[in-house]
């Protein structure tokens, strides 16, 4: 399979620039000029130079050291709020998909209501409930995005189930437990993970527009949303450094993410391919 | 057809129901009872708490007070702000229409733009025309919106000065002309509508870019063209028709994204819609606003579905009989 990923373009960019991306999520911290925290009030809102990459903030701090850390919140968030929604979703689905009936008339209905809901909103009115933080920015995002899943799972669920070596496996007697961890589980996982791929770049936005709105990370802790936060509020000030750099770093994860997501399609899913 | 409806119209109560009390269950069960912001305040002593919470029902079981509350919702009554103690219906209705100036201008430009580009990339299928197409819309589908709205606030409003960057109107709105005045409205209208439409423009663009190219592939285009029929015809009066569609089901599908995304591009460039009042009233913890926008929003989302639906059942006999 890694074989087959690496043969492919989309993937192999969009893993290519994600390995970059953790590394800077992981060691990044430890490797960066100034410490993100570190003011320097003489030197407020200076442009990108050969001494500050990407120019300072409104206190003095390093922007490129703190874009730097904020990539570890990021990823953080997309990795965990995307694993809550699948520890969610995906049991739900299977279980509607599988059992039918009453089951999957009450799970479905959930899933419908919740998707009515512009999710953004929903995120709202809980977080601001909630201290801001981010693990309350993570489980909100999670449990705010499972249902979409859910429903993909149960679609795929259906589809499978269908097929002649689940009704073989039924056929011998083997308990619905076993059908659903042995025979169904597998043979969603591959669609699973395009979608969690997919999900991770928007939980990644999803955790910058809160942070954005002061409802995610809490300054002085650096995150890409709160630097944008700054870059609006000095917009007249023409810091264009501080809303250029973060949105670039968030199009670039996004879209990182996506293109791993696609190419993953195409190399586990070849009936998507001939679609193309 | 009208049998259809009418079942499209019964599996509609249920899900209001159900929008109705995870609005409510939500607002309640979250840390915090909603009269706490308003009696913080150490001034309040704690009998003048107890009226107050007895005075919005709080000191009745949940279910009742749940009850008490559709009751009232179902008349269009979703109380009055803790802000300015005036009707939340009437604050909803005035900054309605903004929003729907808003939606529906980025929804126009969705397929203004969305519906060439996805033909000519799926007519010129693996050109290179197609696959610059492709990166475009790519690009665009991952593009973080909000962040994208503040660079060109910043260039195109900040620095070069061609669009306005908040609100709806200028300051001098009242003493502009008929004329002048829509011209108002309209420039403080680009950069918002341009913003909201990025990521569903993109997301339209590949959807009709892969339904094309089923289509083409289909035995009636194979027909058609044998028949000496080509180029423009073929396209639009043969092949795109059949795209058309289900398209609309996809724009059904749009709308909480259009929805939500007002929520987030009204904040930023402070236009006066349901969105930011909305965040507003979350922010303040109004609580009977938030309830009551959040009840419309979802309303509004499915009603659009119903729509789409009952549209698609309309245009294709097949959906009615299935079920």
């Amino acid at each position: 399979m890694i074989k087959k990923i690496l043969s492919d373009k989309m993937a192999l960019c969009g893993g290519c620039v994600l390995i970059i991306l953790f590394a800077a999520a992981v060691f990044g911290p430890l490797l960066v000029p100034y410490s993100p925290m570190e003011q320097n009030l003489s030197l407020r809102l200076a442009p990108p130079s050969s001494q500050h990459l990407m120019g300072t903030d409104e206190l003095g701090r390093d922007v490129f050291s703190r874009i730097i850390v904020g990539s570890r919140v990021s990823m953080t968030v997309g990795f965990v709020a995307v694993g809550i929604s699948l520890i969610i979703g995906v049991p739900l689905g299977l279980i509607a998909g599988l059992y039918g009936g009453i089951i999957d008339r009450i799970i479905m209905r959930i899933v419908d209501i919740m998707l009515c809901f512009p999710s953004i909103f929903l995120i709202l009115m809980v977080i601001t409930f909630l201290e801001p933080n981010i693990m309350n920015v993570m489980i909100v995002i999670g449990i705010t995005s499972w249902p979409g899943l859910a429903r993909y799972v149960r679609g795929e669920t259906l589809a499978v189930r269908e097929r002649e070596f689940v009704q073989a496996a039924k056929l011998m007697g083997l308990s619905r437990m076993r059908i659903l961890f042995i025979h169904l589980l597998p043979n969603v996982i591959a669609p699973v993970l395009i979608t969690a791929t997919l999900g991770i770049g928007t939980a990644v936005l999803t955790e910058s527009i809160l942070s954005f709105l002061g409802l995610g990370v809490q300054p002085p802790d650096p995150s890409w949303g709160n630097i944008l936060t700054a870059g609006r509020e000095y917009m007249g000030q023409r810091a264009w450094w501080l809303i250029f750099f973060p949105s670039f770093a968030i199009l670039i994860t996004v879209f990182s993410f996506n293109l791993f997501g696609e190419g993953l399609r195409d190399v586990l899913d070849p009936r998507m391919k001939q679609k193309k | 057809m009208k049998e259809y409806i009418l079942k499209r119209l019964l599996t509609f109560i249920p899900l209001v129901i159900g929008i109705t009390i995870i609005t409510f269950v939500v607002m309640h069960l979250t840390p915090g009872s909603p009269v706490d912001s308003e009696i913080m305040s150490p001034h309040v002593d704690a009998r003048a708490r107890e009226r107050l919470r007895r005075a919005y029902g709080l000191d009745r079981p949940i279910h009742v007070q749940y009850a008490g509350w559709v009751s009232r919702v179902v008349r269009l009554d979703f109380g009055r702000s803790f802000r300015d103690n005036r009707r939340v219906i009437e604050k909803i209705a005035e900054r309605l229409p903004a929003t729907l100036l808003l939606s529906f201008s980025s929804l126009f430009l969705i397929f203004l733009i969305a519906v060439p580009i996805g033909i000519i990339s799926a007519v010129k299928h693996n050109t290179l025309i197609d696959r610059l197409l492709s990166a475009l819309i790519f690009l665009g589908y991952s593009m973080p919106s909000f962040a994208l709205a503040l660079v060109l606030m910043y260039f195109l409003g900040v620095r070069i000065g061609w669009f306005p960057v908040s609100g709806m109107v200028s300051v001098n709105y009242e003493f502009l002309s008929f004329r002048d005045k829509i011209l108002d409205i309209l420039s403080h209208l680009i950069l918002p509508v341009v913003t909201l439409a990025v990521t569903s423009l993109a997301f339209i663009s590949m959807y009709i870019r892969s339904t094309m190219l089923e289509i083409i592939r289909q035995d009636y285009i194979k027909a058609a063209r044998a028949r000496g029929i080509g180029g423009f015809r073929l396209i639009f009066i043969h092949a795109f028709r059949n795209a058309l569609i289900p398209l609309v089901t996809m724009t059904g599908l749009l709308l909480p994204s259009l929805i939500g995304g007002a929520v987030v591009f009204e904040t930023i460039f402070s236009w006066p819609g349901m969105g930011r009042l909305a965040y507003n009233a979350i922010m303040s913890r109004d609580y009977p606003v938030v309830m009551g926008v959040g009840v419309i929003m979802a309303v509004m989302t499915l009603l659009g579905n119903l729509l789409a639906d009952i549209g698609y059942a309309a245009v294709d006999p097949r959906v009615r009989y299935k079920k």
